[in-house]
């Protein structure tokens, strides 16, 4: 239910929850007064997809760094000045890991967007991994071949700032080049 | 039979001598074996004509009561050899003692002209009862009185050193190793080094004995020196300061950006948020994404340590700033996060998600700092909470939650 694209595929998928707890009414009133309610704007795919969250939905991204920090920090009872320490050494591999990552996007050009007219636009500007978010969109398309809104969903180019599917099938119709301001400067 | 020929020989002893002992003689116990009394003539000879300062006085009747628990050491030192300085006479004193199962320390030095070394046993002197109150009761004391003593001296224009002995006996049985001992495993000028060193980058003391053992294959290290060091070295590095003056002078020298609240009355620290200059740098770039959770057990004051993480456009996870704060209240986050919206530049992007975790009063604070962002529950954290409700409510375990999906 929360992974439900759309507004409409929601509004199905509430029914067949209810539906599914009508025998545990307290459950479902929990569900419906503590989370749906309120959060329903901030939890459900159909609504988060709206907004350009790079596909963070979860704090996945923040326990790790905690993570992180804990592996250097090694003990519990450290004070504050060895805590700042050690975590000032983790931003340093940090800042260096990021550093190399960009380094990389830029001088590397990976053979499959070599000759095509579409990529010819992007290489060297953009990081490999958008890159790699537009070739499996464009493989999307060349699959389904999907040229109206409807079956596109336009979800990449809400929630990463890329260009979507349909988008790229009219490129591809056109033979043209994605341009670099169609793409968010993220 | 047997007593006047012991008498004999040790009255050619001290012809021999020349030193006037026969009143020592005289109240000496007959039960002396011969073969004892002619192995300290031989090395009381070798002694005089090794030494030249011998003081008469030094020599005194105990050489030659060997008793059930004394030990004579003279051989280990009798030799007629010199020495370049000092430090290589301290060292070759010290390997002979080892061989001879004691330890010396320093009990005199002297520099210049008359440049002068008395060493003495570890065990010399005798324990002074300290005026404040020991901390551990099952405190001792090595010291027993031990008169051995040895001196090392300048001869001639050359400033070649020599060793002259003293007293050779100790009052006390020698050990078969020394490990353990006062000085047995100290760290040496280097080995100091490398316990900073690799404390520096965080390497576990037993590693660190690890690592100085294969340096130095006889060192005698344990690991209690190793924590001693470590311990004096954190406490040098830190100085007087107090540990709160410590890391805002670290903040301060390693260029970062921090804000301090302080509480209203009183001048305790309330929180703390710092950055790094490179990651406002990232911050100012890639505004567009923000997590935010906090952590526990990062400290010994149980503060929270926020987090607050970003994501760069090569889909790498990158920090944005840490805060210690004294409790998770709106106030706290409130704070935190005006101080985050100080490092963006006027013209750049301001945060447009915000991706926290079911917590009330951080969702609050977000709806309030950024009210143009849009704020995203962690769905696992969500996820969680409803099947512990389903757990509780449904008594039923399985099968709603595969439905839930």
């Amino acid at each position: 239910m929360v992974e439900s694209p759309t507004q409409e595929l929601y509004a199905g998928n509430l029914l067949e929850f209810q539906d599914a707890c009508k025998d545990y009414p307290k459950f479902l009133h929990y569900v419906e007064t503590t989370i749906l309610k309120p959060f329903k704007d901030k939890l459900v795919r159909a609504w988060t997809d709206l907004v350009l969250h790079l596909g963070c939905k979860t704090t996945n991204r923040v326990e790790g760094a905690h993570g992180v920090v804990k592996e250097y920090l090694s003990t519990s009872k450290g004070d504050l000045g060895t805590c700042w320490q050690k975590i000032d050494e983790m931003l340093a591999n940090q800042f260096g890991e990021i550093q190399s990552s960009f380094g990389r996007s830029i001088t590397v050009l990976e053979h499959r967007y070599k000759y095509v007219t579409l990529y010819s636009g992007l290489g060297g500007h953009m990081s490999r991994q958008a890159m790699n978010f537009i070739f499996l969109e464009e493989e999307r398309v060349r699959k389904t071949l999907c040229i109206d809104k409807g079956t596109c969903g336009c979800v990449i180019r809400m929630s990463y700032g890329l260009p979507y599917a349909c988008f790229i099938a009219t490129k591809i119709r056109h033979n043209k080049p994605i341009r670099l301001d169609e793409i968010h400067p993220h | 039979m047997i007593l006047d020929t012991c008498l004999l020989i040790s009255l050619a002893i001290i012809c021999c001598l020349f030193i006037d002992m026969v009143e020592n003689v005289d109240d000496d116990p007959g039960d002396r074996k011969p073969s004892v009394v002619d192995s300290v003539k031989v090395e009381a000879s070798v002694k005089v004509e090794a030494s030249v300062k011998v003081e008469a006085s030094c020599v005194n009747s105990d050489v030659w009561k060997l008793r059930d628990n004394e030990v004579d050491t003279a051989h280990f030192f009798s030799t007629r050899d010199t020495w370049k300085d000092k430090d290589e006479l301290l060292g070759w004193v010290r390997r002979q003692a080892n061989r001879a199962g004691f330890m010396v320390i320093i009990r005199r030095s002297c520099e210049g002209r008359n440049a002068m070394l008395e060493l003495v046993c570890e065990r010399s002197g005798e324990h002074k009862v300290p005026n404040r109150k020991v901390k551990h009761e099952a405190a001792g004391s090595r010291k027993c009185g031990c008169l051995f003593k040895v001196r090392g001296y300048v001869v001639g224009e050359d400033n070649a050193w020599k060793l002259a002995i003293l007293n050779d006996v100790h009052n006390h049985e020698t050990v078969s190793y020394v490990a353990g001992h006062l000085l047995a495993g100290r760290l040496m000028e280097d080995d100091k080094k490398i316990v900073h060193d690799l404390t520096n980058s965080s390497v576990k003391p037993k590693n660190i004995l690890t690592n100085l053992k294969k340096k130095r294959k006889e060192s005698m290290t344990n690991i209690k020196q190793v924590y001693n060091e470590r311990h004096k070295f954190k406490k040098a590095k830190r100085g007087e300061l107090t540990e709160m003056q410590y890391l805002i002078s670290k903040l301060e020298e390693n260029g970062y950006v921090y804000y301090i609240r302080e509480k209203c009355e009183s001048k305790t620290v309330q929180d703390i948020f710092w950055t790094h200059p490179m990651l406002v740098k990232l911050f100012n770039n890639f505004p567009t994404v923000l997590i935010m959770d906090s952590t526990y057990k990062t400290n010994l004051y149980r503060m929270p340590l926020f987090e607050i993480v970003g994501v760069t456009s090569t889909y790498l996870t990158y920090s944005v700033g840490f805060a210690f704060m004294m409790s998770e209240k709106e106030d706290n986050f409130t704070w935190v996060l005006q101080m985050l919206l100080k490092l963006l530049e006027p013209n750049s992007d301001m945060p447009k998600v915000v991706v926290t975790d079911r917590d009330t009063s951080m969702m609050n604070v977000v709806a309030n700092v950024l009210p143009d962002s849009s704020a995203i529950l962690c769905y696992f954290h969500v996820g969680k909470n409803v099947r512990a409700r389903i757990i509780t409510d449904c008594k039923v375990k399985q099968n709603v939650v595969v439905m839930d999906g």
